[in-house]
């Protein structure tokens, strides 16, 4: 089963992931987020050899010092996974690459030298490659951008230089671009905020009565509107605005009709209006900027018409800008999320699995020292849980109970007395778990006769079984408990405060009545049948030592005859052996 | 060219006195002595002088003894310490000198400064000048059991930077086939300064004092080369979740803010929740442990600020990582003392040491307490009667697997054959 390659995954692999996210994600641009990938992957994986790889060329590489770097041995060990790649003054080392996604034809590549790479390692690599992918789509993304966005600055300086000889507002013109500016760079801004600087600054440095920035269904910002008008305008507004957004030009009317389609602006009425559009990347049409003068004589100028347009395409940069740091922080928190889960069940994976069985046993060592209120709150909760199951089955409870006996009888009578205390405590609440009593328990759990369902059924209904099964050990356990797929139709079920190995056995037994309830998948009725095996945390276990009791127990309940829960108990080890 | 020729040797020198230049003057006549003792060599044929020396010595007046007795292109490098390593008296010198000499050692220095402003900037420049020469050939770099013939050497300044930063600038340059090891500079626990001292050959006309720097050596030798890092420390209770960092401060720890998190899962004393300099004292027994591929790496606690309630390491860690905080007891730190030696000379394949540098963690010797001299004699008996000196560090170099080089609390030895 998986205790072969247990050693290697412990929580360092998410500790790592977590490191390299930060690295690339904080790169300036292309160019810096690859060589930070490259070094960022030979440190987690604490390897000699990092390099990115992007369309046939090594776009960035470290650990071959001053030597030449092999490009073609490394393109050759992305297109074949056996293949090794000579460090020279280092050795022969193994390759690890990985693809960077759909978008971009390339890989992250690692290469150590003297110590193969574990399964835990290969899936952060993976996730690494995937982060990087996302980043540099992003950050290309950001870069035309910014080059849109130095052309905007540029106009902004054709803009000024003719203010400063028209009205001397220079100093004010710079500033406010340059405070709308910092705003849009700083990503913890809001958007409607940057938005509303955009307005307030169109209707101060225009110096016309009202602005109003309109951005896609919901986004409306007005400056110079009473609350009332500022209502109306939003519910409603004026024609100008979306004739400039069909025409995708600005669009002036400096001698607006009395009465016309500027009513809800309010008194005085507006006599002329400018209305720009803002155009995300140059074309497509996500709303307008509009500015109007309540004053009969004002005229919007070609100057105004241009400072407009150049505030609409810092509206427009804000827009997008926030949807790229929405993308990057979304991808990056599901390139997370898939790092650490099984893609077919969304349950957690061994690697996973294994840091919370770690934490969990830390802090069971801790507790027992100073026991903490919060394990007492829990252990209630399951012994309602317990309780209120369905129908518990005394010959299979019995049978565990034979294991227990074959055991070390003087501790398993402890426990069966608290364990007697729990199922009697349902009425008393919060008053029976002695304090500190809580312990860790591992259910280790397959599925019987996996392989013929997928033979007679086909793989579909086999992936659709594991699903349905993964579904109802997650509804059966509270929260906090962790329930895992360690791989092919092994499962596990990290009980993190249960009372004792009884309690434990308990809810392995309400899990297995659950697990084994028939089910239509794909049309067809399956009748599933599952093996349980209990451990209980004993003082100094490691992860590794609690599961492999849990996986004794399970080949225990499969020597017995499959379909049954089986408790460890000592010299389990040399009947399996 | 065998193990036993003459073409290379070692002799090491320590001084206790008060006057810098004075000191240094003796303490290279000692090592002198000692090289004529062994090998009948002398002066002349000095490539290289290694200063571990007191932050009470001016390093410049340390320079000018130096050169009493040292030619002006002679190779010299040094730096201030939290304390020295020499055999000559068992324990702690204010002064303490290395020679290397004779045609089998070859030997190129380069300096940086910077670091605090750009740590993978400076060290990438100062490997950079290093190997600015020639590209390395990796025929001559390891011998024929694939041991290294070369090794790079680089002290920093220990109050300046990001240190895994700068080993990974210089790792860009030198890459696998180079070891590094060496140490970051001192100053007796003062922490306001440290200071390093380069000169000689290819590193400019005077000696130089600097700060914020990074001083490499690289040194290439006919015989092999070993290097041993071990740390002694085991993690305590559960792992703590960093939640939030900024740069090498920890805001938090589970949520928590992390001073108050660190004291009281200690138990730490009344004196040490209220007085930096306890405070400081206390840390250094309880370092934080990040978990790593073969062994957990060892981030060293500086300080604490009482008002922001934040922890304040010699390193980063990463947000959103594991971390645990680690002890160690005198048997623990003691026992990998003697792995560290034992691994540095198993690489020598049974050749004698002909010397060795010891960097060791000022932390492990606060640890150690009266014990640190019991190390030292340890070490010495370890390597066997061979030229040895070291320094007690704010944070040790060790690469030759991977890419990760910085550590804490940890002991490097550095054996040369």
């Amino acid at each position: 089963m998986i205790r072969d390659d247990l050693q290697s995954l412990t929580a360092w692999t998410t500790q790592q992931l977590v490191a390299f996210l930060g690295s690339v994600s904080a790169a300036r641009d292309e160019t810096a987020a690859m060589q930070s990938a490259a070094e960022g992957v030979a440190i987690a994986a604490d390897a000699e050899v990092g390099a990115v790889i992007v369309d046939g060329v090594v776009r960035s590489c470290i650990g071959f010092g001053r030597h030449r770097v092999p490009a073609d041995a490394l393109l050759a060990a992305c297109r074949d996974s056996a293949a090794t790649v000579e460090i020279p003054g280092a050795g022969r080392a193994e390759v690890l690459a990985a693809e960077l996604g759909r978008n971009r034809p390339g890989h992250l590549l690692t290469a150590r030298v003297g110590a193969p790479f574990a399964a835990a390692e290969r899936g952060m690599i993976n996730a690494m490659a995937d982060v990087l992918g996302l980043a540099l789509d992003v950050l290309s993304a950001l870069e035309s951008e910014r080059a849109a966005r130095q052309l905007s600055e540029q106009h902004t300086r054709q803009v000024t230089e003719l203010l400063r000889t028209l009205r001397e507002q220079r100093q004010l013109t710079l500033s406010r671009f340059s405070r709308i500016q910092h705003l849009i760079a700083d990503r913890d801004c809001p958007l409607e905020q940057v938005l509303d600087e955009i307005t307030a600054t169109a209707g101060e440095l225009v110096e016309c009565d009202v602005s109003v920035l309109r951005v896609g269904p919901d986004s409306v910002s007005t400056y110079g509107l009473d609350d009332a008008a500022a209502a109306a305008v939003r519910s409603g507004g004026d024609e100008l605005g979306p004739r400039a957004e069909r025409c995708g030009i600005p669009v002036v009317d400096n001698d607006v009709a009395v009465g016309s389609g500027f009513a809800c602006f309010g008194e005085p009425s507006i006599r002329s209006a400018l209305a720009v559009p803002v155009l995300l990347r140059g074309s497509e049409t996500i709303g307008h900027l509009l500015l109007a003068s309540r004053h009969p004589d004002h005229r919007f100028t070609t100057l105004e018409e241009a400072l407009a347009t150049s505030l609409a395409e810092h509206a427009a940069l804000a827009v997008q800008d926030a949807q790229t740091v929405d993308a990057l922080r979304k991808a990056l928190s599901d390139a997370q999320h898939r790092a650490s889960h099984d893609p077919l069940t969304g349950l957690a994976n061994r690697a996973t699995f294994l840091s919370a069985l770690e934490s969990a046993l830390a802090h069971q060592e801790s507790q027992e020292s100073a026991p903490r209120g919060d394990a007492e709150t829990s252990s209630v909760e399951i012994g309602d849980q317990v309780d209120g199951a369905p129908g518990l089955d005394d010959g299979e409870s019995g049978e565990s109970g034979e294991s227990g006996e074959s055991g070390e009888s003087g501790e398993s009578g402890e426990s069966g007395e608290s364990g007697e205390e729990t199922t009697e405590s349902s009425d008393g609440r919060r008053t029976r778990s002695p304090r500190g009593a809580a312990t860790t328990c591992v259910l280790y759990i397959d599925l019987d006769y996996f392989k013929q369902i997928n033979d007679t059924h086909g793989h579909l209904v086999g992936d659709q079984l594991l699903v349905v099964t993964a579904s109802r050990l997650r509804h059966g356990v509270r929260e906090g408990d962790v329930v895992a797929r360690l791989g092919g139709d092994e499962f596990a079920v990290l009980l993190t405060s249960v009372a004792d190995e009884q309690q434990a056995q308990a809810i392995a037994q309400r899990l297995y009545l659950a697990v084994t309830r028939p089910a239509q998948l794909h049309g067809e009725s399956v009748w599933p049948s599952a093996s349980f095996g209990v451990a209980a945390a004993v003082p100094d276990d490691t992860p590794i030592s609690v599961i492999t009791r849990a996986d004794l127990a399970l080949y225990e309940a499969k020597r017995r005859g499959r379909g049954q829960v089986a408790v460890y108990r000592a010299g389990m080890g040399e009947s399996a052996a | 060219m065998g193990w036993d020729d003459t073409t290379r040797w070692c002799a090491a020198g320590a001084s206790v006195l008060g006057d810098s230049a004075g000191a240094a003057e003796e303490a290279v006549r000692r090592a002198l002595a000692q090289a004529t003792g062994d090998t009948g060599v002398g002066a002349d044929q000095v490539v290289l002088a290694v200063a571990f020396v007191s932050a009470a010595h001016d390093l410049a007046d340390v320079a000018t003894g130096l050169r009493r007795l040292l030619a002006a292109d002679v190779p010299v490098v040094g730096c201030t310490t939290a304390g020295e390593i020499a055999e000559a008296t068992g324990r702690d010198s204010d002064l303490a000198v290395m020679l290397f000499g004779g045609s089998g050692f070859s030997v190129r220095t380069a300096w940086a400064t910077g670091l605090g402003e750009d740590s993978a900037g400076t060290g990438q420049r100062v490997a950079e000048l290093l190997y600015a020469d020639q590209d390395v050939d990796p025929g001559v770099l390891r011998d024929e059991d694939g041991g290294p013939r070369e090794v790079v050497m680089l002290l920093s300044d220990g109050l300046a930077g990001d240190q895994q930063a700068m080993v990974t600038g210089v790792y860009r340059v030198t890459g696998a086939p180079i070891p590094l090891v060496g140490g970051c500079a001192g100053d007796d626990l003062v922490m306001s300064a440290t200071y390093q001292l380069i000169g000689g050959a290819g590193a400019g006309p005077t000696d130089r004092v600097l700060r914020d720097s990074v001083v490499g050596v690289r040194l290439r030798s006919d015989g092999p080369i070993g290097i041993g890092v071990r740390h002694g420390w085991t993690r305590v209770g559960s792992p703590l979740v960093v939640t939030a960092t900024e740069g090498s401060s920890v805001g938090s720890l589970d949520g928590r803010p992390a001073l108050d998190a660190y004291l009281q899962l200690l138990d730490a004393p009344e004196q040490a929740r209220t007085d930096p300099a306890a405070f400081t004292r206390f840390a250094l027994n309880h370092p934080l442990g990040i978990a790593g591929r073969s062994q957990d790496l060892v981030r060293f606690v500086t300080g604490a600020d009482f008002e922001a309630r934040t922890l304040e390491l010699v390193a980063p860690v990463p947000q959103g990582g594991l971390t645990w905080i680690m002890t160690g007891d005198v048997d623990s730190v003691l026992s990998a003392s003697d792995e560290a030696c034992r691994l540095a000379v198993e690489a020598l394949e049974g050749r004698p040491a002909r010397g060795v540098i010891a960097f060791d963690c000022i932390a492990r010797r606060a640890a150690l307490g009266e014990d640190s001299d019991e190390e030292i004699r340890r070490i010495g008996e370890r390597v066997g009667d061979v030229p040895l000196i070291g320094f007690y560090t704010y944070g040790e170099i060790a690469r030759t697997r991977g890419m990760g080089g910085f550590h804490n609390q940890t002991l490097v030895v550095l054996a040369v054959a």
